[in-house]
């Protein structure tokens, strides 16, 4: 696919973990993973307000475009 | 889902309902027929490969019967639009080999059938057991649904074959009076019907559960 989900890099540049994470945004350790592994097929503006809320980011360092 | 539920023990119950009276008086006719006709095949004293029998439609000229209608004294005519003939077939020893692999042939369809019948059945309980568990949206569902769409348009097509070949061999055998031997409605096209119906229905599930899939993973 060629959107690439680099939360992964973000959480770990913040500390972060998954259950901490899931626990803020308020989404399922299960769901944040399907994301964090890319396996994910959207993505609603709602949860990547509060993804980029919480880890203090913009978009563009979540999702990433690769040809 | 709790209406979805109670429409699928409905249909469920109807079906097999359906099956079971189809069953029953398929054996109630079958043993009717063999009895009428039982002391005109025991009398004959040759040996025969096999009896005939056949339900045909009759012409204008089959004779009618004049009855009178108990409830008011008028005459009643009674016009027969289909007899079921019975005939002592071919003997033994003149069977040719055409008829004895139309015999054949018609056997090995009607094993085939009887087969797809049953899986087609088989097939319907587990997937109305799947939606019980109201478990609609379900790559196993598409794939059953899809299997069942194709087992009634094989039915159908085997269902017509057989038609196609036992008139075949019977009007070749059989020559009456008043009596046509009709290819008009050979062809199983409920049968068939039913299947493409299924197999339409199958492609919007098989729609609908891939919107499903994606919005389960939609984040």
């Amino acid at each position: 696919m060629p959107i690439i989900v680099n939360l992964d890099v973000v959480m770990a540049e913040r500390k972060m973990s998954l259950n901490e994470l899931s626990e803020r945004v308020d989404i399922t350790p299960a769901n944040l993973s399907i994301l964090k592994t890319g396996k994910a097929r959207a993505i609603r503006f709602s949860t990547l307000e509060a993804i980029c809320e919480v880890l203090q980011c913009q978009p563009g360092d979540i999702l990433e475009y690769k040809e | 889902m709790k209406k979805f539920k109670v429409l699928c023990i409905i249909l469920l119950t109807a079906f097999i309902l359906s099956l079971f009276n189809d069953l029953v008086s398929s054996i109630i006719s079958g043993f009717n027929l063999g009895s009428s006709s039982s002391e005109f095949i025991l009398n004959s004293e040759d040996d025969y490969a096999s009896y005939l029998y056949m339900d045909v439609d009759v012409t204008p000229d089959y004779k009618k019967a004049e009855f009178v209608n108990e409830t008011n004294n008028n005459k009643l005519l009674v016009l027969p639009n289909t007899v079921s003939i019975v005939d002592l077939g071919v003997k033994q020893e003149d069977s040719s080999f055409s008829v004895k692999f139309l015999h054949w042939a018609l056997f090995i369809i009607n094993i085939v059938s009887v087969i797809v019948y049953i899986s087609i059945v088989v097939l319907f309980i587990m997937v109305m057991r799947i939606f019980i568990k109201s478990e609609v949206f379900n790559r196993r569902v598409v794939h059953l649904l899809c299997l069942i769409g194709w087992f009634f348009i094989i039915l159908g097509v085997f269902s017509s074959l057989w038609n196609l070949l036992r008139i075949y061999m019977i009007s070749s055998l059989v020559a009456i009076e008043g009596v046509e031997f009709s290819y008009r409605y050979i062809v199983e096209w409920s049968t068939i019907l039913m299947g493409l119906v299924v197999l339409v229905n199958t492609e919007i599930l098989s729609q609908a559960t891939t919107i499903k899939d994606e919005n389960d993973l939609t984040i």
